[in-house]
């Protein structure tokens, strides 16, 4: 494995899953990929197909309509995919945590590999983390 | 008051409606739930724009609110259309006013009322799932606190 | 070959956001019938506002979405001071127009680099993208955080707005002035964007005001309603500015609302900034308890009208929260300006509504008109495919050309 992530480390396709979030987090992947903060000089690009990518970008948390499709998703991605969970709404619930569709956390739906949390996490911290990813591939 | 308004509580007056609760720039109204179909359609001849509908569960009573905004004044006129607690049902208002026709169906799904003349109730939010619970707004009375 | 079929888009969908679920039905290449699967990313706040006390609440429904995060706790504490008419500051009410304007140019210029993103025009989305960035930044500054602001309380605001602030927020105002009339101009007299965009999705008057339209959507077609100006709160009655109305109720009608609605923003926040310099005071009037009763409030956010409707029994919590966004009246919609399109506009004239929800058919199942997939044998003949390479070339060599 250690060879295929070190190469994979070089260009990580991310997939944008959104499980019931508020849209914060979302508008903050997004912005990531605008001239300000520009993640694809990491090598790291938004594709449009789960078929495409090596990580998802998890975020919201995880209601129960949702669940089950975020499942399917998760099955469709071709392995090895790490599930980045973006927001303290998959790790915890967040003000969400009492709502009747919850079905969360992010946990008990896909196994997570990295947790970014904050309400939404700046981006710069969703850059440490993606950095930090791509450091533990090497 | 402006005339407009003025004109507004003529219709309400020819419908024999009298105004119960007024505060500033917001009317209160009840209506029968048979007349609200005819009064809505009058209010959104009037150029009125249905807001939404807001459903109450009270002690013992449902209560069906609907708002009526008339953007020319800031003025908001909501009839009230009070049904039965265990079996609510007020008729549809969805033909006169398409944007009537999601509201209803998301009462529907949340709280259980019935809208007779609605041609498609089919729950809007959630699906056929056994973890989100029926008409989750209602609230949930002990059997034993029942009588 | 029948030439009519559905087409499932989503809910999952490659052009990012929400999840939202398409049912297509298309005659050649003409939509017949759309209709629109929601609930995936219901979360019940209702019910959460309702559980929580009246501090609470205003946090709870900061988080029904994080583009309008100054809108639903706007029209929130708007509700609450309707049920007991409780008085604002003057400086509070300068304070929360200029946030809720702030809000309108970044949920604006989010939305123009979408559209252009979903008509394939990237560099309008990278320009309106960076150019929204010193906005955030003034929100910062100001509010203490991009985006969920929690700025609002009960009768006024929770934080000041800092004087040595003033010079640079102008600044930064003039610069993305500046810029925006380049963009404005590099896509509004853009020949190609503007064939791409005119015409297509019309949204009649009477259509408008049938689905109860609110906001851009309704201003585009000639619907002149802006709760600003009809029934003004905070400090929209003391400044000066233009309800923006279009009356063509296309995609492009609906892009020259929302851009020339930033410049009134601008022109906004510019007076509010002004007036703040010379009012003093307190920020808040402290409200101990909210008395039984109802109230209504309400927002012109960046989509449209917000409505909250609270009752109270004189406890600490609210009996009932009714919380109507404006998307939920815009996306019906649909029905009137989907129908009898192509299908390759469905897309922008979905986008022109609400800047979330997007597709384009990558995700699709096709199904024969039997309701049958078709994925299965689109499937299995390319592993046919496959197999015969392998036989054909041999293990090794068929593996080097795939």
């Amino acid at each position: 494995m250690g060879a295929y992530n070190r190469i994979l480390g070089k260009s990580l396709w991310v997939f944008h899953v959104s499980a019931s979030p508020c849209n914060n987090c979302d508008i903050e992947i997004l912005d990531l990929l605008t001239p300000r903060y520009d993640l694809e000089r990491f090598g790291i690009k938004l594709v449009g197909s789960i078929r495409h990518a090596d990580v998802l970008l998890v975020t919201g948390i995880g209601s129960c309509k949702i669940s089950e499709r975020v499942q399917r998703i998760y099955e469709q991605a071709p392995k090895p995919v790490f599930v980045v969970a973006i927001g303290t709404c998959p790790a915890a619930g967040a003000t969400f945590k009492n709502a009747y569709t919850n079905c969360g956390p992010l946990e008990k739906i896909i196994p997570v590999d990295m947790y970014i949390p904050g309400c939404p996490p700046k981006p710069e911290t969703m850059i440490a983390g993606v950095a930090e990813l791509l450091g533990r591939l090497k | 008051m402006m005339e407009r308004v003025k004109e507004i509580v003529e219709i309400l007056a020819s419908e024999n409606i009298a105004v119960d609760h007024e505060k500033k720039r917001r009317i209160y109204f009840k209506v029968e739930p048979g007349a609200i179909r005819e009064l809505s359609r009058k209010l959104s001849n009037a150029r009125l724009r249905l807001s939404t509908i807001s459903a109450i569960e009270n002690l013992r009573s449902f209560e069906l609110l609907y708002h009526f905004s008339d953007d020319q004044t800031g003025y908001y006129f909501c009839p009230r259309v009070y049904s039965s607690l265990e079996n609510p049902e007020v008729p549809s208002i969805s033909d006169t006013i398409s944007g009537a026709s999601w509201i209803e169906r998301e009462i529907h799904d949340l709280f259980g009322v019935n809208f007779p003349g609605h041609p498609d109730l089919k729950p809007l939010l959630k699906e056929d799932n056994e973890d989100i619970p029926e008409q989750p707004l209602r609230v949930k009375r002990r059997e034993d606190h029942a009588d | 070959m029948p030439t009519d079929y559905n087409l499932p888009v989503g809910p999952f969908h490659p052009l990012l956001e929400e999840a939202e679920f398409f049912k297509i039905k298309l005659d050649g290449e003409v939509v017949a019938d759309i209709e629109m699967e929601t609930g995936w990313m219901h979360r019940g706040i209702e019910k959460i506002s309702e559980e929580s006390t009246f501090d609470q609440s205003i946090f709870a429904v900061e988080r029904i979405c994080g583009i309008c995060s100054a809108s639903h706790p706007f029209a929130c504490v708007n509700a609450f001071e309707d049920i007991d008419d409780i008085d604002i500051p003057l400086r509070a009410r300068y304070i929360r127009s200029l946030v809720g304007e702030l809000e309108r140019i970044h949920s604006h210029l989010l939305w123009l680099g979408l559209a252009g993103h979903f008509i394939g025009y990237d560099t309008l989305w990278m320009w309106a993208w960076k150019y929204r960035e010193p906005i955030l930044e003034i929100i910062e500054k100001t509010t203490g955080n991009r985006n969920h602001y929690a700025m609002f309380r009960i009768g006024g605001v929770r934080r000041d707005f800092a004087p040595s602030l003033s010079d640079e927020l102008n600044e930064k105002l003039d610069t993305v002035a500046r810029k925006l009339t380049m963009v404005t101009k590099a896509a509004m007299d853009d020949p190609v964007l503007k064939s791409r965009l005119s015409g297509v999705g019309v949204l009649t008057k009477e259509a408008a005001i049938d689905y109860c339209a609110v906001g851009p959507t309704a201003r585009a077609s000639g619907v002149a309603i802006d709760v600003r100006k009809d029934e003004p709160y905070a400090a929209y009655d003391l400044v000066d500015f233009e309800v923006v109305v279009q009356e063509g109720g296309d995609v492009f009608a609906k892009t020259v609302v929302r851009i020339l609605e930033v410049f009134e923003s601008i022109k906004i926040i510019r007076q509010c900034i002004k007036a703040l310099s010379k009012t003093g005071g307190a920020i808040f009037n402290d409200a101990k308890s909210i008395s039984a009763g109802e109230g209504i409030g309400r927002h012109e956010a960046p989509r449209g009208e917000v409505f909250h409707y609270i009752r109270s029994d004189g406890s600490n919590r609210p009996v009932r929260h009714k919380i109507r966004a404006p998307s939920y009246v815009n996306i019906p919609t649909y029905k009137a300006s989907c129908v009898g399109e192509n299908l390759a506009d469905v897309l922008i004239t979905l986008a022109a509504v609400d800047p979330c929800y997007c597709c384009t058919e990558r995700s699709v199942k096709m199904q024969d008109e039997n309701g049958k997939e078709l994925t299965e044998s689109l499937l299995k003949r390319s592993q046919d495919k496959t197999e015969e390479l392998i036989r054909e070339l041999g293990e090794y060599e068929a593996w080097r050309y795939l």
